[in-house]
């Protein structure tokens, strides 16, 4: 029987399936666009060599499809990098400047209107952003160094699916950013073993030491599921095996010249573990808590045999 | 001539702006050389550095005293900022008329000797609360400075909420009531002597004053009223700050006259001079006989101009600190407790006695601090200490790379440091409390103190279930206080930081080389 009244509930169930497919259209022709342009894209895209980070990162964009892939013409981008320390980029406690800078510039020529830059830093934030280097970078490649410094540039969420941390003071611009990239630079830590990219998100949210007596790895997997990051780039070109993640000296670091690249950032983290595995009794990526947490929970694949790698050395 | 006063106003306001600029400066803008400058001028904290170790970056009260010898006391007028701070209070009474006042020469050097005499005994005890520097520094630093701040954090918040980020938020732990009183209080009483009689603060108290009256009693250049030309008007007293004019006997005591030049100004002929020749006639006749007889004060204070001057002074504004939330509270009964056997003092204060009686808590180097570790004291150190910095371990750490309060100090209490000498130089010493540790009591990984420890004194060893705990190694320790900061574990903490009276200079961690075989592929 046709009442008013289930017209009514109809009527509005199309409307909502349509909304729906216009809502999800971008997404359809986005992955449809990612498969036309080959399954061959790799899932991780591993480098070595080159003449800097930066210099891997500009080759190795390409095969991932491009910055276009994940910078929206006009949209905002986030990049997040790891300026935890008062250091100068020597001594590899903070994310190489220069890869920065390239990043920035990047997301620039693909059209971002805005590409802003922070971190939630260890050390006096003011310091640290200018000893790093990386507030001249940023400057230098048109983004814009911003300040994490103060609660009232946080909102609280609450983490979906969190098993410890139901609820986060997140920074507004990683919550509202079209485009966030993680390049965090890979570091052996004290507490959590490595510190790769699922480790760097402690500096977007306000209360980090909250996570200290909940538990770091759990705490760091909960967190990794509320916005995953488009596109991570781990810098492990000097790589601190020791001491971190603060660091002592020159002689905590290797150069290894490596660059990960991939929009899974379990995958990256993983490939970053087995770096530091060379100099620790870490055996798999699955050893790192976090890690074997995040992929338990379906947030990406540690699983580096599996994956599809793209390897380039140069 | 006339353009003296003017000339002396500009001046004044350029250079007092500048030093309350450079106390408040929470934006790093203003240059260490141009802050530097201005302070090697202020003969107060110059002298105290000079006699803590003479040299020619100390010698700025050797200047000002030959500045003086030639021009009278300029330094009162031009470049000390709390005579300009002095002369904004009185200048609310415009109607005010000084006359001429016998000088209370006796109860001033009683004053400058006592000072003298207790800085060789008690070092800064008395000194630091009557040395106009100071005085005014603190002030800036206590009380207009966490108003700032405070201006700068609402209008930052204002923007950052419409996504400009231009003005950052600045974080302060929250003000020191304490300090804030110890600083204001003397300022609403200066300003109150000001406002009724002038500069008495200068001819009766400051020990700077009376150091340069010594000077300008030889004085090269002075005030002189040429008794030929003068009408005997008495514009030149009424306007004298100083109490310093007899007009009526053409006398000036040029020793108690702070070369603010309001006499010239309002000299209707010309008469009052600043030249070497025009000396008054009878200059040598300033017997107190002649003058005691226009001692009088005749108070004309407008009571509603002093209240709107008070309102001025943001005296009313106080504020707490963004506090982070990150307290992890336990059962204080079942923690080990925990008494700090010494508070710690600044890299570069040497020893704390020698600290302690050099410093003339002019709040500097709390304001310079990035990291707000030095705090002003109220009791740690007793009552020869009080208002001076203090490491604050619970404010925050002592930046491994950063030499700031040194190169900010302009007593010599704190001494500038390289950064090599910095990073060794040990101002206390760690203790790790295992009881209260949260990876003992909960089994959690935590390493919050390893992680921020930049010598790894503090490191991580193995611990039960694959845990990790931190241990120390005190040879290497520099007492910076990072590992107590950031201790999340209350109300006492897993990990303390004694200070050490004499400091020492640490042990430099070994660095092993490091045996990696670096493939040519990828370790996947």
């Amino acid at each position: 029987m046709h009442t008013r009244k289930s017209f009514l509930y109809r009527s509005a169930e199309k409307i909502k399936a349509l909304a729906l497919t216009g809502l999800s259209l971008p997404l359809i022709i986005k992955n449809l666009n990612a498969q036309r342009s080959g399954s061959s894209l790799p899932e991780l895209v591993a480098m070595r060599g080159g003449k800097g980070p930066d210099d891997l990162f500009s080759r190795g964009i390409e095969h991932l499809g491009g910055i276009n892939r994940f910078v929206k013409r006009g949209g905002t981008v986030l990049v997040k990098p790891n300026i935890g320390w008062d250091r100068t980029p020597e001594y590899g406690a903070n994310t190489n400047p220069d890869l920065i800078k390239a990043i920035v510039e990047s997301c620039r020529k693909a059209g971002a209107s805005k590409v802003y830059v922070f971190d939630h830093t260890c050390d006096h934030w003011r310091n640290t952003y200018k000893n790093s280097g990386i507030e001249a970078s940023v400057k230098a490649a048109g983004g814009e160094m911003i300040p994490a410094n103060s609660k009232s540039y946080y909102r609280e969420v609450s983490i979906p699916g969190g098993v410890t941390l139901k609820k986060a003071l997140v920074h507004r611009v990683y919550l509202d950013a079209d485009t966030v990239i993680n390049v965090p630079i890979l570091k052996h830590h004290s507490s959590t073993m490595i510190t790769a990219s699922m480790k760097n998100l402690m500096g977007v949210i306000w209360d980090r030491y909250a996570w200290h007596r909940m538990g770091l790895h759990q705490c760091i997997a909960d967190f990794a599921a509320l916005r995953k990051p488009d596109l991570v780039v781990i810098d492990a070109y000097n790589v601190m095996t020791r001491n971190g993640p603060r660091g002592y000296s020159k002689s905590d670091l290797v150069e290894y010249k490596y660059l990960f690249m991939s929009a899974d950032q379990v995958a990256a983290d993983a490939a970053g573990a087995m770096v530091l595995a060379q100099s620790s009794g870490i055996k798999t990526p699955r050893d790192i808590g976090h890690i074997r947490i995040a992929e338990k929970a379906g947030l990406g694949s540690a699983d580096l045999d599996s994956l599809n790698i793209k390897r380039i050395v140069i | 001539m006339k353009r003296l006063r003017l000339l002396r106003i500009i001046f004044s306001a350029a250079v007092t702006g500048l030093i309350a600029f450079s106390f408040i400066d929470f934006h790093e803008i203003i240059p260490l050389s141009l802050r530097s400058a201005l302070l090697f001028l202020q003969p107060g904290p110059s002298f105290i550095n000079f006699i803590n170790g003479p040299a020619l970056a100390a010698a700025g009260f050797i200047f000002i005293i030959g500045l003086t010898i030639i021009w009278g006391r300029l330094f009162c007028s031009f470049l000390c900022p709390l005579g300009a701070l002095q002369d904004a209070a009185s200048g609310m009474n415009k109607k005010r008329k000084y006359s001429f006042s016998a000088p209370w020469t006796r109860l001033h050097f009683g004053i400058f000797i006592g000072a003298g005499i207790s800085i060789l005994f008690t070092g800064t005890l008395l000194f630091q609360w009557i040395e106009p520097l100071s005085f005014f520094g603190r002030f800036a630093g206590h009380v207009i400075a966490p108003a700032a701040v405070q201006i700068n954090n609402f209008t930052g918040k204002f923007l950052a909420s419409m996504n400009i980020y231009s003005l950052p938020v600045i974080n302060f732990r929250s003000i020191s009531y304490f300090a804030f009183a110890a600083a204001l209080i003397p300022i609403i009483a200066l300003s109150f002597i000001s406002i009724r009689y002038g500069r008495l603060y200068c001819n009766t108290i400051c020990p700077v004053g009376a150091l340069l009256a010594l000077a300008a009693k030889f004085s090269f250049f002075k005030i002189g009223i040429d008794s030929e030309k003068c009408i005997a008007c008495g514009k030149c007293e009424n306007v004298c700050k100083s109490s310093c004019i007899d007009y009526r006997n053409h006398n000036v005591d040029f020793s108690r006259c702070v070369a603010c030049f309001n006499c010239i100004d309002k000299c209707p002929n010309g008469s009052v001079s600043f030249t070497k020749k025009a000396r008054s006639d009878n200059e040598e006749s300033a017997d107190q006989e002649s003058v005691t007889q226009y001692s009088i004060f005749t108070p004309q204070i407008s009571r509603g101009k002093f209240l709107a001057g008070l309102a001025l002074l943001p005296s009313g504004i106080i504020f707490a600190g963004e506090n982070s939330p990150l307290i992890y509270y336990k059962d204080e009964k079942s923690q080990v407790k925990f008494s700090r056997k010494d508070i710690a003092t600044a890299p570069g204060s040497i020893d704390r006695k020698r600290f302690n009686s050099s410093c003339t808590a002019c709040s500097l180097c709390i304001s310079v601090c990035p990291t707000r570790v030095l705090q002003p004291a109220v009791m740690q150190y007793g009552l020869s200490g009080i208002t001076q910095p203090f490491m604050d371990y619970d404010s925050g750490y002592c930046n491994y790379d950063c030499t700031k309060c040194g190169e900010a100090c302009p007593t010599g209490a704190i001494k500038p440091l390289d950064v090599k000498t910095k990073r060794v130089t040990k101002i206390g010493e760690v203790h790790f409390i295992l009881e209260n540790c949260i990876t003992n009591t909960d089994g959690i990984v935590c390493g919050a103190c390893s992680e921020h420890c930049p010598t790894k004194a503090v490191y991580m060893k193995p611990f039960r279930d694959d845990l990790v705990i931190p241990d120390t190694d005190v040879t290497i320790c520099i007492g910076c206080g990072a590992c107590e900061h950031v201790c999340p574990v209350r109300p006492v903490r897993a990990i303390y930081v004694h200070g050490i009276r004499s400091h020492k200079t640490a042990d430099l961690p070994e660095e092993e080389k490091q045996k990696v075989i670096i493939e040519d592929d990828f370790p996947f």
